[in-house]
């Protein structure tokens, strides 16, 4: 037994750092000798945890996990390392990996921004830590290192007023086609992390995709039809409604004479298309697996969606007449193309789509009996076509008179030679390239009425190359010493090379013309032309790391790990990080006090200490540069910071993995203390100073400090493959996060819209949260008015955007051939401001001939109620949501089809919350000088509920 | 030793590939340099450029919420009142009229921000080896303007020296100490300066345009010294006279608000010192702001009454005690005055609109509640009226351009011109200047004030008193952004008026810094009474 579980360790790693891919032995599970029931449906979080038989549980122990330039058995492991295999992976309509694990492990926190499709994400490992942007972890994809840069353009679309508009970004992960994952391990503390040094410190993803795989040739096919709604509307009033809040409060105002419903007008209901197709085959010595996918993923806002075509080939070698010398060549081809609608983060005063759908005045019809869109400009009612002044914008004019176009084409290929040089030696070279280039056009009809852009019209295009180059070299050893002590070893060097270029043009002035501006920008009027190019500095990583593992007797456990990373983004006087961290686990229940115990199965107590970095600030930080401006201008762009270094984390973690009942019910009780020191920072430079900021590591810190519980229970065992079985998993973390010793505050959560210009809701503060809510205190309205305590002159901390509780629960029933899979997730304590109902619908808009949130129109509040950011707008953001529910009957096989799975799964089926915006997982940019914003909820693209019918077969 | 050698022929293999790397990092599209880029290579024309071009001068000056808005708000002269759902952002124009601002004020913070990198990029081009003596001089000039304002509002002028190192800490200069550097500097700058300075000339620094600083410079001297009661030497004040005597070549503008056309840079016989504006160009021009900030949403200055752009915002208005220091029966044109063609197309006055507002046939315009739009003489600090649309007398102080095609009008913004230089000689005589006058326009206050207000349709002989001559300059030089420190060298800032019943506290003087500024600089305190971020 000991033999082959260290033989079957041996080949798995050494596979696997050839192919530069890793895989769990259960992960390929079609392949698994175990019967297809209960197996494949391995409860989520940790297959560990699934009670199943003896053999099943010896097989677990030899799971193997990759941490990082290779993998250790999962029972050596050390540190805080969370495991998801594909089995246990959220299915619906899924636009890049990161969402097929949102709810799946403890202390990760991955909510969506926004509902737009191909959208981006915040991912958080245990909490919040840092005050610029760029917080997301680092993912590895078969051992390339993706920091989160696309060449997806910005473009500078006057929505917000002149210049300036933000919008939501999207998923760097796009290009993925999910169907390849394999599987993705979360490390989460810095024993597990501080392999990636410099860029470890916000946790590490690593995303390992299926393999090559020798034998006939099989194919799998999936594919799957969706239908999207928009899961929730913003409750304005109807024409009844409004009419009536406007007569009560004495107003006249444009009644259409009909009942509209704006919000109804711009959503729909969005159909989506999944198709995917794999082969696998080929010899021992050649052997190959191809992939490709395509998606069409309609929007719930008419005109947006996103669509992408994957195709993925990895094949391996054995050359040499010994077989010793390996190569594996992976190539991923990806186009991804989103079509956005006009919804910006910080829309002005007279809005966005969303913003002016939601204040569309519900008794004026959308559109005129020809067809015309209808607009409401000074004088009242006329075709869009004519130009009014002021007025309102109609929704259809931002729908119909808006384009705006993201292409991305994405090359992500690597080629991995290595020698096994003795027995457990393995040499192994990887060189990656990672090449992309994002192309965006928009623009904006003449006849939209938004006041920068009426009468003329703007177009703009785009494009952004990225290159990035990794060389990595790596020696691994994995050996048995002697019967008590196993080691498993590597070393490395590392080079990584970013470049990120790109150009831009703009123009105004087009009118009435009929063409697509962005193919005509010549005929633009000169003086509006803005062209633009850049070229970021050159960003270039060298590394030097290493690992050991060391394994005495089964009970005790060591790891040490050191990375040394030098940066040329880092200041003269640091070029160089070093980032240790060791890890300790005692398997206690393989001690002779407790082998015989039969109630407690499984016990392991592990400890871990490690110091990681973060150094996402842009290159050339640290150098004093001279930048060139429009128009022959030039200036400096830059303050130097010679002694500019990374980001510090310094992060220990405790752990008490049990088993009971022969592993029937197992979990994991675990400690953080987090750590975060030399906080990166784009400070004012002192007065006066080149109007740029200066990048500087910050005194002060951030602390999170956590526990995180994770218990997975067989509730109902089955005895025979089509028995009932239930399996349920929870994993339940809390984490308390706070800032102590900065100079000074800082002020960032920008609040956007009427009345809003330079206001501001958050603080980066000593002694409080993260992006603490700090505004004036509410009282509530007497006589129609806001009351302030102090006239409004006083501020306070009244609202923490930070969860203290995440929450998830996975269930899986199973009976006969059916599959019951529920995912629940949930985050507690948190607050949102809702900016939304402050400038967006509030009393106000009755005066200007717009639509107000139901319970306030329906109130007595008076319309010339002041908008002023106080506590009246931070609601509770709590929720619970049902995220996934999946019911699949698997037919087995059927005629030649070897596996025929049928499935239904509702996707975001229903959130418990009693926030009142579209989602309370919302996460507008409301940054303020680059530090980012948490929590504020600016009219965001509204979230989906997707019913999802598919199919999945083998042949 | 086999595997010794393998590992030795792996490696070599790898290293191959890639070797290790020095790291020096690669810029691209900028250019290192070290210090400043005065002590680069950097062409110092290009400097120059991107401070007539951006932020620091166009933005922090044009801007209706910055050096200007901090002049005006705080003053006797405008309110910015919250209307309902509008303009209340966070309470910042109430706190400026009220005197209740906190330290986290956002237009306090970036003024003194942005009139400090007016500053910097100034500093370097002195420090550049490749200017020219005129570059500097045109630099050194405009750096003791940006100066001026920091001292009068902060009590403070942080300087680097040219060529200096950048990320030392600025020193500090307060007080009168730093406001005789100032004075040293300009007048460097005025020995240097090859330009006498035109109308034609107006866009760029020249000694006619430090002249007039200078004046005002020895004008605020006293204040500077002692804010609450300020005192006035005769030898400041006959400063203020040499220099007054020295600037010629102007005489007064025929038509008052030709000074503020979309033409003025051809029509103004008396601009001293402007910024430049052109038609759809130039990131910061703002100067739209001055009607967008004040006209109601309906009031249209396009081609025509109905002009598919530039309606306003329905912001700002002037208060009605201020209207009443004008001539009642309406003879003052500064006060409102048909201007062509505007009117004629609009139905809009220049100067004070007030009452009802019609277009170019005559037709009353509609608020949008389409109740009339007929501007009230009252305003509160918060309306909350049905009313609140249109409440306050609104002021049009630049011709708006029907022109402004990309929202860039072509008005240039004017800083100083020769009426208010003209107004400076006539106080400094006032308050105790003996140098005799020597402007064309006469020779005595009373000349100099009748010169002036005959201009604008007014008879001679209006008393000339130092009492009375803040009016005087309130209805010359009204919206101009001087009202602060021309109250201040009153005595009157602090005091009661219209909308600010009590006598503010004596901190109100000065202008607080902000946490960030504090860290950033030790040299720096904070200005007295001013606590931490939060309290007012």
């Amino acid at each position: 037994m000991r033999f082959s579980q260290t033989l079957n360790m041996r080949l798995k790693s050494l596979g696997l750092s050839i192919l530069g891919t890793a895989f769990a032995l259960n992960a390929n599970a079609q392949d698994s000798p175990i019967p297809k029931s209960f197996e494949n449906v391995a409860v989520p979080t940790s297959a560990q945890a699934a009670a199943q038989t003896d053999q099943a549980s010896k097989d677990k122990l030899d799971e193997v996990v990759v941490v990082g330039y290779g993998t250790v058995r999962k029972k050596d492991v050390t540190g805080a390392v969370a495991s998801v295999g594909a089995k246990e992976f959220n299915l619906g309509v899924i636009a890049s990996p990161d969402q097929l694990i949102q709810g799946k492990v403890a202390g990760v926190q991955i909510a969506a921004n926004s509902g737009q499709p191909g959208g981006a994400n915040t991912i958080k490992i245990r909490g919040n830590s840092s005050i610029r942007q760029g917080n997301n972890p680092l993912f590895v994809v078969d051992g390339i290192i993706l920091d989160g840069t696309t060449a997806r353009p910005d473009l500078d679309l006057p929505l917000n007023g002149e210049s300036g508009s933000v919008f939501p970004s999207s998923n760097p992960l796009n290009f993925i086609n999910t169907a390849d994952i394999a599987s993705m391990e979360v490390l989460k503390d810095a024993s597990a992390t501080a392999i990636y040094g410099s860029r470890g410190a916000n946790g590490v993803i690593v995303i390992t995709t299926k393999a090559a795989k020798a034998g006939e040739t099989r194919l799998e096919v999936g594919s799957s039809l969706g239908i999207a709604t928009v899961a929730k509307k913003i409750d304005v009033m109807d024409a009844a409604g409004y009419m009536a809040a406007q007569k009560s409060r004495g107003l006249s105002v444009i009644n259409g004479g009909s009942s509209v419903d704006a919000q109804e007008a711009i959503f729909r209901t969005a159909l989506t298309q999944n198709y995917n197709l794999s082969a696998t085959g080929g010899s021992d010595k050649a052997k190959f697996r191809f992939s490709g996918m395509y998606q069409d993923q309609e929007g719930v806002v008419r005109n947006s969606g996103f669509q992408k075509v994957v195709a993925n080939l990895a094949s391996s070698f054995k050359l040499l007449q010994n077989n010793k010398l390996k190569l594996d060549v992976n190539a991923t081809l990806s186009q991804t193309n989103e079509s956005l609608p006009a919804i910006s983060n910080n829309a002005d005063a007279t809005g966005d789509l969303l913003v002016t759908a939601l204040q569309w005045n519900p008794t004026v019809p959308l559109r005129q009996a020809n067809g015309m869109i209808n607009a409401v400009r000074l004088g009242g009612l006329q075709g869009a076509q004519s130009y009014g002044g002021d007025g309102l914008i109609n929704p259809l004019e931002l729908i119909e008179g808006f384009s705006d176009k993201v292409k991305m084409n994405t090359i992500l290929a690597s080629i991995a030679p290595s020698y096994e040089i003795a027995d457990g030696l393995v040499a192994k070279f990887q060189y990656s390239l990672n090449s992309s280039v994002g192309e965006r056009k928009a623009s904006i009809r003449d006849w939209v009425n938004k006041q920068t852009t009426r009468g003329s019209g703007w177009a703009g295009i785009s494009t952004n190359n990225l290159v990035v180059q990794q060389y990595t070299t790596t020696l691994n050893y994995v050996k048995e010493i002697n019967k008590d002590l196993s080691i498993n070893a590597v070393v490395g060097y590392e080079y990584y090379v970013k470049e990120l270029k790109g150009s831009s043009a703009v123009g105004r002035g087009f009118g009435s013309v009929a063409q697509d501006y962005t193919n005509i920008l010549q005929y633009s009027t000169a003086t509006t032309r803005l062209v633009n190019s850049f070229f970021n500095p050159t960003e270039e990583i060298q590394s030097f790391f290493g690992r050991v593992n060391a394994n005495y007797q089964d009970k005790y456990l060591a790891t040490a790990t050191l990375r040394a990373d030098g940066s040329s983004k880092f200041g003269t006087n640091s070029k160089y990080g070093f980032f240790p961290s060791v890890g300790l686990a005692w398997n206690i229940h393989n001690e002779d006090f407790l082998k015989d115990n039969t109630t407690l199965s499984a016990l392991k107590l592990r400890g871990g200490w490690g110091i990681t970095g973060n150094q996402e600030f842009p290159a050339g930080s640290a150098v004093s540069r001279i930048a060139y401006n429009s128009n022959g201008a030039s200036g400096q762009s830059q303050l130097a910071n010679p002694n500019l270094q990374w980001q510090q984390d310094i992060q220990v973690n405790l752990a008490l993995e049990y088993g009971l009942l022969k592993n029937r019910i197992t979990g994991t009780v675990e400690f953080f203390k987090k750590t975060t020191n030399n906080l990166l920072y784009a400070a004012n430079a002192a007065d006066p100073g080149p109007g740029t900021r200066i990048w500087k590591n910050l005194d002060g810190s951030i602390n999170n400090t956590g526990v995180e519980f994770l218990i997975q229970a067989s509730l109902v065992q089955a005895k025979t493959a089509k028995d009932f079985a239930l399996d349920m998993g929870i994993n339940y973390s809390y984490i308390k996060n706070s800032v102590t010793g900065l100079p000074a505050s800082i002020i960032t959560g920008n609040l956007y819209g009427q009345g809003s210009t330079n206001a501001f809701a958050e603080l980066i503060a000593n002694d409080q949260p993260l992006n603490v809510m700090y505004t004036r205190p509410y009282e509530g309205i007497v006589n129609g008015q806001s009351v302030y305590p102090q006239d409004g002159a006083k501020f306070d901390y009244l609202g923490n955007p930070n969860p203290t509780s995440l929450l998830g629960i996975n269930t899986i029933a199973t009976y006969m051939g059916f599959t019951l899979n529920m995912t629940l997730n949930g985050a507690f304590g948190q607050s949102v401001f809702n900016n939304t109902d402050m400038s967006v619908i509030s009393v106000a808009n009755l005066v200007s001939g717009r639509n107000v949130k139901t319970s306030i129109g329906s109130s007595t509040e008076n319309v010339a109620n002041r908008i002023t950011p106080s506590a009246r707008y931070i609601e509770s953001a709590s929720y619970l949501r049902i995220n996934n529910l999946t019911l699949g009957y698997d037919f087995g096989k059927v005629g030649l089809v070897r596996n025929f799975n049928l499935y239904v799964t509702a996707q975001n089926l229903y959130t418990f919350t009693s926030y009142t915006g579209y989602d309370p997982e919302v996460n507008s940019n409301a940054s303020r000088d680059g530090v980012p914003s948490l929590g504020i909820d600016y009219v965001g693209y509204p979230q989906a509920r997707t019913f999802i019918f598919g199919l999945k077969l083998s042949l | 030793m086999k595997i010794i050698k393998k590992i030795l022929f792996f490696s070599v293999v790898a290293s191959s590939f890639v070797a290790c790397t020095k790291l020096d990092e690669k810029l691209n599209d900028t250019t290192a340099i070290s210090g400043s880029a005065g002590s680069s290579s950097v062409d110092p024309k290009a400097l120059l450029e991107k401070i007539y071009s951006e932020a620091a001068l166009m933005g922090t000056f044009e801007h209706e919420r910055q050096a200007w808005g901090l002049q005006e708000h705080t003053s006797d002269e405008l309110v910015g009142p919250t209307r309902g759902g509008d303009w209340d952002d966070n309470g910042v124009f109430r706190e400026l009229h009220a005197h209740t601002w906190r330290l986290d004020h956002a237009y306090i913070t970036q003024t003194f921000s942005n009139l400090g990198q007016l500053v910097y990029q100034t500093t370097e081009i002195m420090g550049a080896s490749n200017a020219t003596t005129e570059q500097k001089a045109q630099a050194r000039m405009l750096r003791a303007f940006a100066s001026f304002y920091l001292v009068e509002g902060w009590n403070v002028v942080p300087v680097r020296a040219a060529g200096g190192d950048p990320l030392a800490n600025p020193k500090v200069y307060k007080g009168t100490e730093a406001m005789d550097w100032i004075i040293k500097e300009a007048e460097t700058a005025l020995a240097d300066l090859s330009e006498n300075g035109t109308v034609a000339t107006a866009i760029k620094p020249n000694k006619n345009a430090t002249r007039a600083l200078l004046m005002k410079c020895y004008l605020m001297k006293g204040v500077i010294a002692n804010r609450k009661s300020p005192t006035y030497t005769p030898a400041d004040m006959n400063k203020v006279i040499e220099y007054g005597n020295a600037i010629t070549g102007y005489t007064l503008t025929s038509n008052y608000f030709d000074n503020f056309a979309p033409t003025n840079d051809v029509l103004s016989t008396e601009n001293i010192f402007t910024i430049k504006n052109e038609v759809g160009i130039g990131g910061q021009n703002q100067i739209l702001t001055r009607w967008y900030c004040t006209v109601h949403y309906n009031q249209f200055f396009g081609a025509d009454d109905k002009g598919s752009k530039l309606g306003g915002w329905n912001g700002f208005t002037t208060l009605s005690d201020f209207y009443d220091k004008f001539d009642a029966t309406g003879a003052d044109k500064r006060r409102g005055a048909p201007y062509l063609p505007m009117t004629e197309k609009t139905g809009t006055r220049m100067g004070f609109l007030v009452g009802d507002q019609k277009d170019k046939d005559g037709v009353m315009k509609l608020d949008r509640g389409n109740n009339p739009l007929s501007y009230t003489r009252e305003v509160k600090l918060v309306e909350t009226g049905n009313n609140l649309e249109v409440t306050g007398i609104r002021v049009l102080k630049y011709v708006p351009d029907p022109a402004a095609k990309e929202n860039k009008p072509a008005n240039d913004y004017v800083i100083y011109r020769y009426a208010d230089v003209l107004l400076m000689l006539a106080e400094a005589n006032l308050r105790g200047g003996t140098t005799p006058i020597t402007a064309t326009a006469g020779a005595t206050p009373q000349a100099l004030v009748d010169a002036v207000r005959v201009r604008s349709g007014l008879a001679t002989g209006w008393a000339v008193t130092l009492d009375n001559l803040l009016d005087e300059r309130g209805r010359e030089l009204y919206w101009e952004g001087f009202r602060r420190m021309d109250l201040l060298r009153w005595g009157k800032f602090l005091s009661a008026k219209q909308l600010k019943p009590a006598v503010s506290d004596e901190k109100r003087l000065i202008f607080p810094f902000s946490e960030q500024q504090l860290a950033a600089n030790p040299n720096l305190t904070q200005n007295p009474g001013y606590y931490k971020i939060g309290f007012s």
